[in-house]
């Protein structure tokens, strides 16, 4: 009898084991909890808040333009990459990967996959408001990724070069499908459909900085116009920004003895600030010093010139102004810019006045109180030009040098050649060179067999 | 005539019953050889007398008639008990049957079975008890050094997270787990293998091949280590082991790695700086420590001293060697000790054992620690006639390790810049004097005058106010019933319950420096001219948790039929589940007061500017994380054996994983790893007529075992990064890798082709294998373009391939009084990347990486080099090829080279290894030593890196011997100092030919000489047995093919070879 009645029991038992093999739940368990499918809005939300990813911005450029020059002993202490950008070597990487394409490429990948998720998502009316909000992130920071790839690895946006290569653009988060270059006017078409998309999707306040708001749309939008000389579009896009937010802060109330003077971006303090983002860091904060030339033109009254800038007395010029409020360099869409952007659109479109009062006002919050004497009826050339200058002096170390060398050596009058001297080597860099492109990285090239860029 | 004589002794036995009293005498011999055994107890039943056999086993009694007969205990024999009956005859002969020695088959664990060696045809090596026993260490690991051929100690590619260096059978997976599964009492064990007691263990099988470990299916890729724990005996009389050791190191020596002298260091120095190369950090805004002779050479500039003072203080410190130090106050001889009890025995329907042991370590450098207490129990009951089994365990395991001893990094000038050689701990007057450490005096000085704390670095302080401690608490419940259904089939449920606990806690005080730093750098003056502190005050409390759970659940069928002549046929078959919970946690606690048990809150968001260099500002470090990881296990198993007529044996086993780090494609298809075997006795054919090899065994086997990379997974697609690692204080989430339903195991396809032989009376016995092994699927990052977002993928795709040869050869040279056992040990094994995606061009990456990338063609570990053309006879500047002509162009060198035009040195593993035994016994004394040996690898020495001369980082003792003038070419292989730094020149000198050195070493490992004594030699002895031992260990090298004084084991500044140790221990039975 117990025999049986064991022989019985173990079988059951054996049974049960075997059956915890049918029980599908068992063998579902995350392995890590801290793993996620992206499914949840909550999910998505955290992608989209990947600091090391979703806030950056190309930094390499920035080391090709000409605001900053390097300390002659610290060269060497630059990445490889960093050296050969600064001298524009013909190999800028020699072989190596580059974050300055990868990175938006991840942004890319990232916002894809949001929007894959988001696609799949039926939203009940309550949910629907998040779901928004989290659709044109996604389309914002894929166009963003986008416009900052084509400033670096694509030649400048004109007419006649529309149909030049553009930047891959990756639609899908499939890692299996490869995109080709297209054309430059399919790049910049993308990204106006990305941004006029993400417009009416975006909140008008975020809590945080780095989640894109309309501002930051209209922002970028306003810049990318600007860039392409699409002046009545910037003119437009700056306007819908600054009715949203025109608030500038007023550099009177900035201590000029902090090392690093300015509110921090992050979350909010910084009203300036629309979207945070960060260049690509390449230690140029610690090697290299502002250009003396340009540090001659910022007027002794000029409140920039103490807020900005570390001036020692030992010549060494160090800029500390950046509007992240650390040693990152700020690259993200700040009021200041727009309002250049808008003094600009209304200059070249013949509102010569109204583009000076966009100018005063913001220099009436750089100068020291009382000493600024605003401009008045000068001359169409003549305000482009101040309004070019002013650009450069209050735009420092944000990335933008490069995108404005790259379309003012277009125009003859604005042309400039830069040089520079290395380990007594002179090297130049004419208007319209080759090397305003930066080559597309070699592990690329490799493994999706894109056109590269003539160098 | 029979019947006659029996009727006789019943008569005489009735009269002699009838006297009440009677004299029983006579002989106690052993069963096996007939030899008399003194010192036998002899109980009489009833009134529990005893008495004892004499030196020549005879003994003599009387036997009352109330006494119904005897037992005889002897240890390492069966009891024996002989009813008053059968003590008719006088004198008796009474043969007693030894336990162990009799079994002359020995027996092989899988884990899931047990199957005498003999019989199987897979690769198994058994390491016994005396083995075990042979060498003295605290864990269990390191006694499988030099006894198990084809298993080696990784000295080169072991990752931090390898819980044991063993390999065994080389490398098959390229970033999986390289570790081999440990497997300790039926399940496989979660805990820290070096936290189980050596003395519980009886014997350890390693299964090497496809037909022995493929039951583990996919964690069988590595080898399984299979460690069967002390267990009581059926029917033996109570006994108490114990034992205990002590073992005695030299202290480790601070000057075994060559170091530049400190008069070239501070000559160097006065160089730098007369080259103004000291200005950039005097006056930089990270204010990092200059060395004192730089601090001096300022004050002198700046005329705050006299020149005079300057040379006469900095010539006073040319004699100071800091290594005197360093071994003086952070090195000590280690010292071991180690307790164990057990306590064993048997009745006829239940075994027991239960133990309890105890370790405490002294390690080499002062202020690190190790102890260990465990008890374990175990017993088994027999019911229902013997059909019902019944097992229980259970272990307990509590371990503390204490780290707090001083490492290079608690003794640098600058993160990344070693201690002056010219630093001292102790000043004359007795007080602890301070290092100039990671900040420079001058801030530290001028910050404790406007009311900071104290900033400078006393290393003897910081060694007094250490506080680190490790614990690990671990115990295993385990449960095993079994019931034989029919003679043939038995049922059995195995359960296991284990739950680790293992925690650590380090306690920095406010007097440690790492405190008063950390308050420092967060200090800031706010306008009102207030110190603000948001570090808190008090002391840093790090804590970390993991508790790791694991329920296993074994339901297993066992059928064996044994047919006629010697013809059998078995099967087993089951299911197994397993699940391992593991939840960790990590918390820091600031301001904290032990007095009180209280912590204070901090700011973990904002962000607050350095105090020395305030154009860095950081958030308050944040060290708290958790994680909850989960294991899970279905598989299903089945392992056949059939053998004909104890000639042919075939065997079979196969193995079904599904599990929840596989995607779902892979749980489905249900692909088993497998393996089959045959065996041939071919000594027992008839036509086999070789009477010198009475032995002789052929056997092949071919199958797969498989292995998991459980850093992927199927459904990752991102990671959630908790608020306090985000500098917007918002959680994040990363991907990190793109989905791969189709992850599955890595396959490892084995091929073992072996033969056993043994010549006349076994004088010379032994085993020869070859194998084949294939690694398929392995986990390998293949690239991606990077427009798609993600650079490289991993997954299985890599393939490996490699064959080896192992030879086991024991001889019996002199077996009469005095005995000469010799045992030799050869393996070889060599691999090869065969497959791999991502194409490898760095070259310089490769080299400065340390060369762990899989290079097609090449094993998996390969030194590599650039080839050396000596040094130019008129600068002493290295050179090498370029193009194939010889060239000083580091630049174009570096740049033009590739896998196919720099030079393979070769493997950087061992290819051949192994080890010679010998043991030597007479009457008492046995006396064993071993020597072994690792041949056919490549080391890279660190040669003088003149980078870090040139940056004041001191170097190598090779600048000494360096090219200093035209001829010297001819005796050094060193270059000339170059004029400045110069990183090309470097590189191409660190990482070419000229430090490339053969590894392969002969070395004397260990020597043990023991005494044992019985009762069976002297009947007074109040034990039954008692052995002494005396063991030497890490002897010394014999022979090595580099020259220069460095263990090519241990090339590196910070690595020390093993001290060599001196144990003396003691073993009784009572």
């Amino acid at each position: 009898m117990f025999k049986k009645l064991c022989f019985y029991k173990l079988s059951c038992l054996f049974a049960g084991c075997l059956c915890f093999g049918c029980n599908k739940e068992y063998l579902d368990k995350k392995p890590n909890q801290a793993l996620l499918v992206p499914t949840t809005f909550a999910d998505f939300q955290a992608l989209l808040d990947n600091p090391g990813i979703m806030t950056l911005a190309p930094g390499i450029n920035e080391i090709s333009s000409d605001d900053f020059v390097v300390i002659p002993d610290y060269y060497q202490y630059l990445s490889v990459p960093a050296q050969n950008s600064y001298i524009w070597a013909k190999d800028v990487y020699e072989g190596a990967s580059i974050a300055d394409w990868n990175n938006p490429y991840k942004q890319v990948f990232y916002a894809n996959v949001v929007l894959e998720g988001l696609a799949k998502e039926k939203p009940d009316a309550v949910a629907l408001a998040q779901w928004k909000v989290l659709r044109g992130e996604a389309l914002f920071f894929r166009a963003n990724a986008f416009y900052n790839l084509a400033q670096v690895f694509a030649s400048p946006y004109t007419e006649a070069n529309s149909i030049n290569p553009g930047v891959p653009i990756k639609l899908t988060s499939n890692v299996n499908v490869i995109a080709q270059r297209g054309t430059l006017s399919q790049t910049y078409n993308q990204i106006k459909d990305d941004l006029t998309a993400a417009l009416p999707l975006l909140p008008e306040n975020a809590p945080y900085k780095n989640r894109p708001t309309k501002s930051a749309a209209y922002g970028l939008m306003a810049r990318m116009a600007l860039n392409t000389g699409a002046y009545n579009d910037a003119l437009k896009a700056a306007n819908n920004y600054l009715n949203l937010n025109n608030a500038l802060i007023d550099y009177n109330t900035i201590d000029p003895s902090g090392s690093r003077p300015f509110p921090k971006a992050m979350p909010n303090s910084n009203v300036e600030v629309a979207t945070y983002f960060i260049s690509q860091g390449y230690s140029l904060d610690e090697v290299a010093v502002i250009d003396p030339n340009l540090f001659q033109t910022y007027d002794s009254n000029d409140l920039r010139k103490s807020i900005f800038f570390d001036d020692e007395g030992d010549g060494l010029i160090f800029f500390k102004g950046s509007y992240t409020g650390n040693s990152s360099w700020f690259a993200g869409i700040a009021t200041d810019e727009i309002y250049l952007v808008r003094a600009e659109s209304y200059i070249r479109t013949g509102e010569v006045d109204k583009g000076l009062a966009d100018l005063n006002t913001l220099l009436l919050n750089r100068y020291k109180k009382g000493q600024y004497i605003p401009y008045a009826s000068l001359s169409q050339p003549i305000a482009l030009k101040l309004v070019l200058s002013e650009r450069r002096k209050e735009l420092v170390a944000r990335g933008l040098r490069w995108q404005d060398l790259r379309r003012l050596n277009y125009d003859p009058q604005f042309a400039v050649t830069i040089s520079r001297s290395v380990n007594n080597v002179n090297y130049q860099l004419k208007p319209n060179d080759d090397r305003y492109v930066f080559p597309i990285p070699a592990n690329e090239i490799a493994n999706s067999g894109i056109q590269q860029n003539a160098r | 005539m029979t019947k006659r004589y029996i009727l006789f002794l019943l008569l005489l036995a009735l009269s002699e019953y009838c006297m009440g009293q009677r004299t029983v005498s006579g002989t106690v011999v052993s069963a096996a050889s007939g030899a008399a055994l003194p010192g036998v107890t002899i109980k009489l039943t009833g009134n529990g007398q005893k008495y004892f056999s004499d030196q020549n086993g005879k003994f003599h009694f009387q036997l009352p008639a109330s006494s119904t007969g005897i037992s005889l205990e002897f240890i390492g024999y069966k009891l024996r008990n002989i009813p008053a009956d059968s003590l008719r005859r006088s004198p008796l002969v009474i043969s007693l049957t030894e336990i162990f020695y009799t079994i002359q088959e020995v027996n092989v664990s899988t884990g899931y079975q047990e199957l005498p060696k003999e019989r199987a045809t897979g690769s198994f090596a058994v390491v016994d008890q005396s083995l075990i026993n042979r060498k003295v260490s605290p864990d269990i690991i390191s006694r499988l050094q030099d006894v198990v051929p084809g298993l080696n100690f990784k000295t080169f590619g072991t990752s931090p997270t390898d819980q044991t260096s063993i390999s065994i059978r080389g490398q098959s997976t390229i970033f999986a787990k390289a570790d081999p599964l440990i497997v300790i009492d039926n399940f496989p064990f979660t805990g820290d293998v070096n936290n189980i007691n050596p003395n519980d263990v009886e014997s350890i099988t390693v299964l090497k091949d496809a037909a022995a470990a493929s039951i583990w299916g996919a964690k069988a890729g590595n080898g399984v280590i299979v460690i069967t724990t002390k267990r009581g005996h059926l029917n033996q009389p109570t006994q108490v082991d114990f034992s205990t050791n002590i073992t005695i190191g030299r202290k480790p020596d601070a000057f075994y790695y060559p170091q530049m002298s400190t008069p070239d260091y501070i000559d160097i120095e006065k160089k730098l700086f007369d080259s103004g190369y000291y200005n950039a950090q005097e006056n930089g805004r990270a204010h990092v420590a200059l060395t004192p002779v730089v601090e001096l050479l300022i004050a002198q500039r700046d005329g705050k001293i006299t020149t005079d003072a300057a040379n006469n203080q900095i010539n006073s410190l040319r004699s100071v060697d800091v290594r005197q130090d360093i071994s003086k106050y952070f090195y000590r001889p280690p010292v071991n000790q180690q307790y164990a009890l057990n306590v064993n025995g048997g009745g006829q329907y239940e075994r027991y054992f239960i133990s309890g042991g105890y370790d405490k370590d002294l390690s080499g450098s002062t202020g690190n620690g190790y102890s260990r207490a465990t008890i374990s129990a175990n017993n088994t009951f027999y019911l229902l006639d013997k059909k019902f089994e019944v097992t229980t365990r259970i272990n307990y395991i509590n371990a503390r390790s204490s780290q707090n001893g001083m490492t290079a990094i608690d003794l640098s000038t600058n993160p990344g810049q070693p201690v002056y050689p010219y630093a001292q701990f102790k000043g004359a007057d007795g007080a602890n004097l301070a290092l100039n450490h990671n900040i420079r005096n001058s801030v530290e000085s001028d910050a404790f005058g406007k009311g900071l704390l104290d900033w400078s670095y006393r290393p003897l302080d910081e060694l007094a106010a250490k506080d680190n401690v490790q614990s690990n608490i671990e115990y295993r419940i385990n449960t095993a019933l079994k019931y034989k259904i029919l003679p043939t089939l038995s049922a059995s449920l195995l359960y296991q319950y284990d739950r680790a606990l293992n925690s650590s806690r380090n306690l920095q005080s406010v007097s440690s420096w790492y405190t008063r730093n950390l308050i420092n750098t967060y200090t800031f003056i706010d306008n009102s001219g207030l110190l603000n502190t948001p570090v808190p005050n008090g002391a840093i409390l790090d804590q970390t948790e993991t508790n790791v759970s694991t329920h296993n659940v074994r339901a297993q069928l066992d059928f064996s039929h044994n047919g006629k002549r010697g013809s059998g046929f078995n099967m087993m078959a089951g299911a197994e589940l397993n699940n391992s919970h593991t939840v960790g946690s990590a918390f820091r606690f600031y301001g904290y007061d032990p007095d009180h048990a209280s912590n204070a809150v901090v700011d973990y968001v904002s962000q607050f500017d350095s105090y020395v260099n305030p154009v860095l500002s950081n958030q308050i470090p944040n060290r708290d994380g958790l994680s909850d990881l989960t294991d899970r296990f279905i598989s299903y198993y089945s392992n056949a054996a059939y053998n004909y007529r104890g000639k042919y044996t075939l065997s079979a086993s196969g193995r079904i994983d599904q599990s929840n780090l596989f995607g779902v494609n892979t749980n489905q298809k249900a692909v088993p790893l497998w393996s089959a075997g045959f065996m041939w006795n071919l000594s027992q054919e008839s036509f086999y007529k070789v009477d010198w090899l009475p032995l002789l065994k052929p056997r092949i086997t071919y199958g797969y075992n498989g292995n998991i990379d459980k850093s992927l997974s199927a459904y990752i697609t991102a990671i959630y990064q908790s608020a306090s690692n985000a500098q917007f204080g918002i959680p994040y989430a990363q991907v990190t890798n793109p989905p791969n339903p189709d992850l599955r195991w890595e396959r490892v396809r084995i091929i073992n082709i072996a033969a056993d032989f043994a010549s006349k009376n076994d004088v010379i016995s032994g085993t020869i294998e070859y194998y084949r092994k294939s690694g398929f699927d392995l986990i390998g990052t293949s690239p991606l373009a990077p427009q798609t977002g993600v650079i490289s993928f991993s997954g299985n795709t890599a393939n490996t391939s490699g064959s080896g040869i192992e030879v086991t050869l024991n001889a019996h040279i002199l077996d009469r009084g005095f005995k000469w056992y010799t045992t030799v040990l050869y393996s070889h094994i060599t691999d090869k990347v065969s497959k791999y995606l991502q194409t490898s061009t760095d070259v310089p990456g490769y080299l400065s990486s340390g060369g762990y990338l899989p290079i097609v063609g090449k094993p998996l570990y390969a030194m590599y080099s650039y080839r050396w053309a000596g040094l130019d006879p008129q600068t002493g500047d290295p050179r090498g090829y370029l193009g194939g002509i010889v060239s000083k162009d580091y630049a174009a060198i570096i740049a033009d080279a590739k896998f196919d035009n720099i030079q393979y040195n070769g493997p950087a593993r061992p290819v051949d290894f192994g080890s010679w035994r010998n043991t030597f016994s007479f009457r008492s004394f046995t006396l064993t030593a071993t020597l072994n040996y690792q041949l056919g690898y490549y080391v890279r020495r660190e040669g003088i890196n003149y980078n870090n001369v040139l940056s004041g980082y001191g170097g190598n003792g090779d600048y000494s011997s360096r090219w200093q003038k035209p001829g010297d070419e001819l005796i050094t292989q060193v270059p000339s100092t170059p004029s400045g730094v110069n990183t090309s020149r470097n590189d191409f000198y660190i990482y070419s030919s000229a430090l490339v050195e053969k590894g392969d070493h002969i070395k004397f490992q260990d020597i043990n000489l023991s005494y044992e004594i019985s009762r069976q030699q002297w009947a007074a002895l109040p034990f039954r047995s008692i052995q002494i031992y005396l063991y030497a260990n890490n002897i010394g090298m014999i022979w090595k093919a580099a020259k220069g004084p460095l263990n090519p084991d241990y090339l590196t500044i910070y690595s020390l070879p093993p001290v060599r140790t001196v144990s003396l221990g003691l073993r009784a039975t009572l």
